[in-house]
């Protein structure tokens, strides 16, 4: 690789090298739990999966909203037109995923057009604008199930309770930073700050966010993202920083209380948990974490 | 899908402890080796089937995804930033292996690219052009950050100048 005389100095070292890179010291243990690391990869897949539909099924609004533009144009009746105004309107300004989403950059294809280039080309993800993004579960109401299609059809693009934009903070975080999403992710999605780098293994470090509705987020080494701390975050049944006790115990009837301020809701897949602060009657703070309290920073 | 992460899960068990140490070469150290292997190999987990129809070996385009990444990444943190809390609780780090090892002390001073062509050039033993087309440059690129590790590293090693610019001879 040198070009004048340096061949041997090159030997020289390259072998060094090699004995180094190819040392028993050289550690193969410390790193992440291959489940984590699996389900991590499944909660990519689904995510591209929910990008997908959701762009599909926006396709198929924006040909029915054009198929009925189209009829009123020509139509007949004078009112007919003011109508169809309306709901174009009601559809422009509906958050709009549709008309901005690249399905084609989360086809498999792309993922490997380029070998070896993990960013673009592995995952496509970054070239994916965060507003055009819904993440699992896409769930579109409070009461966290898939909403069923509008009869009036006012309202067919509704608010993903889990994107952006979104006030909610469900059960698996707030978007697009998730429960036990590691650093270099989190810091990918542009809604962490890098803070002073990783937590080391083991260890917690905190983070602001972007979004206003959650203060920070706390990451510990090996497992990633495992607190939440909302500030005008919600949860998916509306309790936030300052909700009362009885709505707090209203929401969620099965809450346990957890020491002489606070109360644990854990979700039903046992997958988190919320943890609320009280004081004086009232929700003051609101946490969402790993399931065990160990494990949490 | 389930079982192609099945699939993928028994590559990460198999696989996990040698892109560890690789990560290990090219970070510098164990946390960023973690974070470096986790990110890759979930984004590669996400689309395992069709990798595994493309790729002829899975483990080497993890390898240099995990190189790629890499460069990236010190590409966005170089602008470090403060967080406002401090950590909320601390942990030992764990001693360097390599410690006392001037060749390795020195290999961590190198900018991520040229660590890069030169883990990808002694451990995994690619060639020029092969490392050229796992980073997507030129191989004359390839053969002049390698020529300015070596003489980085060599005179780190001897305690001579380290080279400036261009002209590494």
């Amino acid at each position: 690789m040198s070009e004048h005389g340096d061949d041997r100095d090159e030997q020289v070292v390259g072998d060094e090298l090699r004995r180094l890179f190819h040392s028993d010291r050289l550690p193969s243990g410390g790193g992440p739990d291959p489940e984590v690391i699996v389900a991590g990869a499944r909660r990519r897949r689904r995510r591209r999966a929910a990008l997908s539909a959701s762009a599909g099924v926006f396709v198929v609004v924006g040909a029915i909203s054009a198929g009925v533009a189209l009829t009123g144009l020509g139509g007949p009746e004078g009112g007919r037109g003011d109508t169809i105004a309306a709901d174009r309107s009601d559809t422009s300004a509906a958050p709009r995923p549709t008309g901005t989403a690249p399905p084609a950059s989360s086809s498999p294809g792309d993922a490997e057009s380029a070998p070896g280039l993990p960013e673009p080309p592995v995952d496509g993800e970054p070239s994916v604008p965060p507003s055009t993004v819904t993440s699992p579960p896409p769930m579109t109401s409070d009461s966290g199930t898939p909403a069923a299609p509008s009869s009036s059809g006012e309202s067919i693009v509704t608010q993903p309770l889990d994107a952006p934009g979104s006030a909610v903070l469900t059960h698996i975080g707030k978007y697009p930073l998730r429960l036990g999403m590691g650093y270099a992710a989190a810091v990918e999605t542009g809604a962490m700050d890098e803070g002073t780098g990783p937590p080391e293994q083991g260890s917690c470090k905190s983070y602001a966010v972007s979004d206003p509705a959650i203060s920070r987020v706390a990451i510990r080494g090996g497992q990633g993202i495992v607190r939440f701390q909302a500030d005008t975050a919600r949860t998916p049944d509306g309790i936030r920083v300052g909700s009362s006790m009885e709505e707090l115990r209203a929401a969620y009837p099965d809450l346990e209380q957890a020491g002489e301020n606070s109360y644990v809701k854990q979700n039903p897949d046992s997958s988190s948990r919320y943890v609320f602060g009280i004081a004086n009657g009232s929700v003051s703070t609101l946490r969402l974490t790993v399931p065990s309290p160990a494990a949490t920073c | 899908m389930s079982g192609d992460l099945a699939g993928f899960g028994e590559f990460v068990e198999a696989n996990l402890p040698g892109l560890l140490r690789y990560g290990h070469a090219l970070t510098g150290n164990q946390h960023d080796a973690a974070d470096l292997v986790q990110t890759v190999l979930e984004k590669i987990g996400s689309r395992w089937p069709s990798v595994q129809r493309k790729a002829a070996d899975p483990a080497a385009y993890v390898r240099r995804s995990m190189a790629n990444a890499h460069i990236s990444r010190w590409r966005k943190h170089r602008r470090e930033s403060l967080v406002a809390d401090l950590p909320e609780s601390g942990a030992a780090t764990p001693a360097d292996p390599f410690e006392h090892e001037p060749l390795w002390q020195a290999l961590k001073d190198l900018p991520p690219r040229q660590r890069a062509v030169i883990v990808l050039r002694y451990y995994e033993e690619l060639s020029e052009a092969e490392i050229a087309a796992s980073l997507g440059v030129s191989t004359g690129t390839v053969k002049s950050q390698a020529s300015k590790a070596i003489a980085t590293l060599r005179g780190k090693l001897t305690g001579g100048p380290e080279p400036e610019g261009r002209a590494v001879r």
